[in-house]
């Protein structure tokens, strides 16, 4: 279970001051879809990052599994953010020096020797977004929804808990970008809490609950 | 195609960036190969100076020299370079030395500088000439590598005179085999050929006949005395005592032969110390620089790495470790290339700053090597370690979405 108890976020420079995400508690049960709507600068990604612990809340707490992410130390939180979590983000986010094998594998690079996903694992994942054959290609000679989906499949490599997309259809083509909400709907069937933010409300229909943000506040919650 | 058995480690991870953004690397690899290149070639020099210096002083096993007045700048130059020298003094200063207290034994040695141009000669060389019966010098290499002594026409050869055993030399006329090839030592030691005083006398009187210029050496003259001392500790102490017994002489002591040297190698490192200092200077400020761009070009993907899961600490240790492996090639090519760039200015520096140098043994260069190696990853990596830090510490998301 994910839970934002009271979590705010403002962003500061110079002579401006943005309040990303104004106060908010939430709770999203295990096995939920939800999608996170709203206009560009709405405050969807802070949100994301705030409950994947990507940035810290200047208020409030963030707990996943039962852990409060921002009372663990930086090893703690990072560990748990490979075990149990999965990010996908809107731009080409794959590590340009490794091949697209190595992209899905990279996350066990961080985990103790001999745990989180195989090369079996991995396979079959490139193969599920049907790019099985282009394993050993570097991601220069792919196109960018080709890149998009070897992160979704580097994304659910070690079986995340919870997978968090960050407007994940963005400039795709209506084939790719139907392919992945199918992907996206498959692993929500199979126990995974999907959180989304999408400009793309037609993945509400998949969703067991819609957020819709507006100036960094929850404007409607279905 | 070909598959990794399991997903990339982080060591691996830093290969591949290295492997596939060559540009990027050549450019930090050409800095560090400049920098531990001038690093090595200015400790080889100083090693192997030291080296020589230590060897030759060994070889040369006196505790002091005794010279003619005046003639202690030449002595020096003949010992470190080898270069031809000749004077002589009254060979009473032999028994006059001897009997000075605190001198163990002393042995004359006579100095001859043969003719370069003259059918007489097979070059101009330093001969020396070694009293058999109380040399300390030469002999003690006879009996342990020869097993006997020298004849009258057999004469031995420093390692750099290009003449195998066997074969023979012309001096002055007269005619002598060559015995045996001393050992390096990297001074002049490696120039100069010995042979026993009565075949130099010889020699000189048979000049007159064979030589078109004879041989001149005053009769009953040495050119210098070779000191050994009770106590080798009171040397300095000892060539004053000298100098003020026996009148006209010079008496130098090793350590003063090791300190010419050490002012000699002063004037060589005043220039290619500050050198060196530079090089590695804008070597690492290049390095910040460079990995402080790379950093924030790759800020995105090291938030991407964080949210995937790096700890700080991974993150830290891939970019060090990157900076750290090019900072280990770029110092192996630059050992190299030090090596090879000492190898082609050996003789002229070794002239123009009247230096001796004997190669350091394999395990010392490769020590200096490893040493300048080590060094360089060490410096590379703390180049590297400021960026990585500041990059590594910022909140994924920041990275990801803000710093660009």
């Amino acid at each position: 279970m994910i839970t934002l108890d009271h979590v705010k976020k403002t962003y500061r420079s110079q002579n401006q001051t943005v309040e990303a995400v104004q106060e908010y508690s939430e709770e999203i049960q295990p096995g939920e879809f939800v999608i996170i709507t709203g206009r560009s600068g709405a405050g969807k990604s802070t949100l994301l990052s705030l409950i994947g612990g990507l940035i810290r809340p200047d208020t409030g707490r963030v707990l996943v599994e039962g852990h409060d992410l921002w009372a663990l130390s930086d090893e703690e939180r990072s560990r748990l953010r490979c075990r149990t979590m999965g990010f996908v983000f809107q731009f080409a986010s794959l590590i340009p020096t490794l091949t697209v094998l190595e992209n899905v594998l990279l996350p066990t690079a961080f985990l103790p020797e001999g745990e989180g996903g195989d090369l079996n694992r991995a396979l079959e994942l490139l193969s599920r977004v049907g790019l099985a054959e282009q394993a050993d290609r570097l991601p220069w000679q792919l196109s960018g929804g080709q890149q998009k989906r070897v992160a979704v499949a580097r994304a659910l490599l070690l079986r995340p808990a919870v997978l968090l997309a960050d407007e994940p259809t963005a400039d795709l083509d209506e084939q790719t970008e139907a392919e992945i909400t199918a992907l996206f709907g498959e692993v929500n069937r199979a126990g995974t809490t999907v959180v989304i933010a999408t400009h793309n409300t037609d993945l509400s229909v998949r969703a067991t609950r819609h957020l819709v943000l507006s100036g960094g506040l929850v404007t409607h919650a279905s | 195609m070909t598959l990794p058995r399991r997903g990339p480690r982080l060591l691996q991870f830093t290969l591949y960036n290295l492997l596939r953004k060559p540009g990027r690397s050549l450019a930090a690899v050409i800095a560090v190969v400049l920098a531990a290149g001038t690093a090595f070639a200015g400790a080889l020099i100083s090693v192997g100076v030291h080296h020589s210096v230590a060897v030759g002083m060994e070889r040369l096993g006196a505790d002091l020299m005794v010279v003619p007045q005046g003639t202690m700048t030449s002595t020096h130059t003949a010992l470190v370079l080898g270069e031809p020298v000749a004077f002589y003094m009254d060979g009473s200063t032999v028994q006059k030395v001897a009997g000075v207290p605190g001198v163990r034994s002393a042995s004359p040695q006579t100095y001859v500088e043969t003719l370069s141009t003259a059918a007489c000669c097979t070059g101009r060389m330093f001969l020396v000439g070694f009293d058999a019966k109380t040399d300390f010098t030469v002999q003690p290499w006879l009996r342990a590598v020869l097993g006997r002594d020298l004849r009258d026409d057999e004469i031995l050869i420093g390692a750099h005179i290009l003449q195998q055993v066997g074969s023979t030399m012309r001096f002055f006329g007269t005619e002598f085999k060559v015995a045996g090839v001393l050992d390096p030592t990297g001074m002049g030691m490696d120039e100069t050929a010995f042979l026993p005083a009565s075949s130099v006398a010889a020699m000189a009187e048979n000049s007159t006949r064979l030589a078109e210029k004879p041989l001149t050496i005053p009769s009953g003259s040495v050119s210098a005395v070779m000191v050994r001392l009770a106590n080798p500790a009171q040397a300095e102490g000892m060539a004053r005592q000298i100098e003020a017994a026996v009148p006209g002489v010079s008496a130098m002591t090793a350590g003063q032969v090791t300190q010419g040297v050490n002012r000699d190698l002063s004037d060589l490192m005043a220039w290619l110390l500050p050198l060196a200092g530079g090089i590695l200077l804008v070597a690492m400020l290049l390095f910040i620089m460079l990995f402080s761009a790379v950093t924030a070009e790759r800020s995105r993907e090291i938030g991407l790495l964080r949210a995937m899961g790096a700890t700080q600490r991974q993150t830290v240790t891939a970019l060090v470790g990157e900076a750290m492996l090019l900072g280990i090639l770029g110092a192996a090519l630059g050992v190299g290339a030090g090596a090879v760039v000492y190898m082609l200015f050996e003789k002229p520096l070794q002239i123009d700053y009247a230096l001796p140098f004997l190669w350091p043994s394999i395990v010392q260069q490769v020590g200096l090597g490893l040493a300048v190696v080590a060094g360089s990853a060490l410096i590379a990596g703390l180049a590297a370690a400021l960026p990585a830090m500041r990059i590594a510490r910022l909140e994924p998301h920041y990275a990801i979405h803000v710093r660009r």
